[in-house]
C-alpha cells in the first residue's frame, strides 16, 4: 500500500506547481524615443529593475524570466498606446525521438497591430525575438532590436496616414531553433491579413567603428531595393548577406517575402559577447540604435505610403 | 494478492495511457510517431490478452522500455546539471526537478512492472477472473 501513496503523492506534486502571471503596474517611459529605448534595453538586460518591482532580469531564458519580460513588454506597448495580444503555442521537437522523451516546446509570442488609417487587409510584419540564451542578459541580442521596434512603432503611430497595417511581434524561443517565429507564422496563416513582407531584427546595438554600417539578410529584390535606397539617403554602408539563422527564415520558409536586419554580423563588426553573460547594457551603442531606428522607420514609412500589395 | 494485482494493472494503465496522451498531444502538433508507438503497444496488449506467455513478454519489454526511457532522461538531465549545461533551455526546463520526479516515477513503474513475481501474480489473477466470468 505504501507504494500507492508514494505514486499518487508524486503525481499530486507534479500537477500542483503554482503558476503566477506577472504584471508590471506602473511603467512610464520618457517622451524622448531614444531615452525610452535606453530604458527598455536597461530593463530587459537587468541593468535596471523592472518598473514597480525590485526584480532584475538576469536573462530572458527561463519560463519565469520570459514571463516577466513579456509583462514588461506589454507595459511598453501600452505606452504607445497599443493593445498587445499574447499568442501561446506548443510546438513539436525537431526530432520525433525527442518527442518521445520530453514534452513539446511551450512559449508565448507577443504582438500588436498598428492599424492602417483606412480599411485594408494589407499588413507588414516587423519582428524581433525577446528571449536570450541561458544566463545571458541579452542587451544586444536582442533587447536592442526590441527597442528599435518600440521607436519605429512610436514614429509610425504619429503618422497621419497609413495605408497598411503594421504588425509588431516579439518572438519567444528564437534561441531554440526559431520556434517562436515558426509558431507565429502558423498563427499568421489563420488570420485575415494579406502579408506584404516580414522584416525581422536581431542584434542592432554594436558598431565599434561608428560607421553605422548594417547588413540585410536574404532580402527579396523589392525589399533589397528599398533598404539600399534608404541607406543611400542616410549615407550608411549596407551589405547584403545570406545569413538565415534567425527569425526571417521562418517567414521565407512559409512563402512570405522577408528580410533580416542586423549589425555588421558577417563583416565582423558584431558583438563578441553574443550568448554570454557579458552581453550587457554598457556594450550597446545607442547612437547606432538611433540611426537604425530612423532608417528602418523611413523604409517602412515609404512602404506604407506607397503600398506594394501583391497581386494574387 | 488481489490488491497487488489490482495495483499492477493500475500502474500498467497509467504508464500506457500517459504515452497515449503524449501521443495525442504530439499528433495535434503534427508529430505522429509517439501516438503510433503508444497505440501500437496498447493494441498488442489487447490482441494478445488471452495468451499469457506472449502477454508476459510484452509486459517485460514495455517495462524495459519504461526503464530505458527514464534512464535516458536521467542521463541527459545529469549531463545538463553536473557535466555540461545544454544550450537547449527547453530540455533544461523539462529535465529539472519536476522532470526528474516524472522520470523517477516511471523508473519505479518500470521496475514494478518488470518483476517476474509481480507479472505472474497479476497475470494469474487476471486469468482467474477471465475464466470465472
Ligand atoms: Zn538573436
Amino acid at each position: 500500500m505504501k507504494m500507492h501513496v508514494l505514486l499518487f503523492l508524486s503525481i499530486f506534486v507534479i500537477s500542483c506547481t503554482p503558476t503566477t502571471i506577472p504584471r508590471v503596474l506602473d511603467n512610464r517611459l520618457p517622451q524622448s524615443i531614444s531615452v525610452a529605448q535606453k530604458q527598455i534595453v536597461a530593463v530587459l538586460s537587468g541593468h535596471q529593475n523592472i518598473p514597480s518591482t525590485t526584480l532584475q532580469l538576469a536573462a530572458r531564458a527561463t519560463i519565469e524570466e520570459r514571463a516577466w519580460s513579456r509583462a514588461y513588454l506589454e507595459s511598453v506597448l501600452h505606452q504607445i498606446p497599443l493593445t498587445p495580444i499574447s499568442q501561446s503555442y506548443r510546438y513539436r521537437n525537431s526530432n520525433p525521438l525527442v518527442d518521445l522523451l520530453v514534452g513539446p516546446y511551450k512559449g508565448t509570442n507577443l504582438y500588436v497591430v498598428l492599424p492602417a488609417t483606412k480599411p485594408t487587409k494589407d499588413c507588414i510584419v516587423l519582428g524581433a525575438h525577446y528571449d536570450t540564451a541561458r544566463n545571458c542578459p541579452g542587451a544586444n541580442d536582442n533587447a536592442s532590436a526590441i527597442a528599435l521596434l518600440y521607436g519605429v512603432a512610436q514614429k509610425l503611430n504619429s503618422l497621419q496616414q497609413r495605408s497598411t497595417n503594421v504588425m509588431f511581434v516579439f518572438f519567444d524561443q528564437e534561441e531554440e531553433e526559431l520556434i517562436g517565429s515558426k509558431a507565429f507564422v502558423n498563427c499568421l496563416k489563420e488570420q485575415h491579413y494579406n502579408i506584404i513582407a516580414a522584416h525581422t531584427f536581431d542584434q542592432i546595438g554594436w558598431d565599434s567603428d561608428n560607421d553605422k554600417a548594417f547588413e540585410i539578410e536574404l532580402p527579396s529584390p523589392s525589399l533589397k531595393k528599398q533598404y539600399v535606397s534608404v541607406a543611400a539617403t542616410h549615407r550608411v554602408p549596407i551589405t547584403i548577406t545570406r545569413v538565415n539563422s534567425t527569425d526571417h527564415h521562418s517567414f521565407r520558409e512559409a512563402g512570405y517575402e522577408a528580410v533580416g536586419i542586423t549589425e555588421g554580423y558577417v563583416q565582423g563588426d558584431t558583438s563578441p559577447y553574443k550568448d554570454t553573460e557579458k552581453d550587457i547594457f554598457e556594450t550597446v551603442n545607442f547612437d547606432y540604435l538611433t540611426t537604425l531606428t530612423q532608417l528602418v522607420y523611413d523604409v517602412i514609412k515609404n512602404q506604407i505610403q506607397t503600398p506594394l500589395s501583391h497581386e494574387k | 494478492m488481489k490488491n497487488k494485482s489490482v495495483f499492477y494493472f493500475l500502474i500498467l494503465t497509467i504508464s500506457v495511457f500517459a504515452f497515449v496522451v503524449k501521443g495525442l498531444v504530439y499528433a495535434s502538433l503534427g508529430s505522429f510517431i509517439p501516438l503510433i508507438l503508444a497505440t501500437g503497444v496498447f493494441a498488442l496488449f489487447v490482441i494478445f490478452r488471452t495468451k499469457p506467455k506472449v502477454l508476459s513478454r510484452i509486459l517485460f519489454w514495455w517495462a524495459i522500455g519504461m526503464i530505458l526511457w527514464s534512464l535516458i532522461r536521467f542521463l541527459i538531465g545529469g549531463i545538463n546539471n553536473f557535466v555540461k549545461p545544454l544550450t537547449e533551455n527547453h530540455l533544461h526546463e523539462q529535465l529539472g526537478i519536476q522532470g526528474t520526479i516524472i522520470s523517477l516515477l516511471f523508473f519505479v513503474i518500470g521496475i514494478l512492472l518488470l518483476r517476474k513475481k509481480n507479472r505472474w501474480h497479476a497475470l494469474s489473477f487476471y486469468y482467474e477472473k477471465l475464466q470465472s466470468s
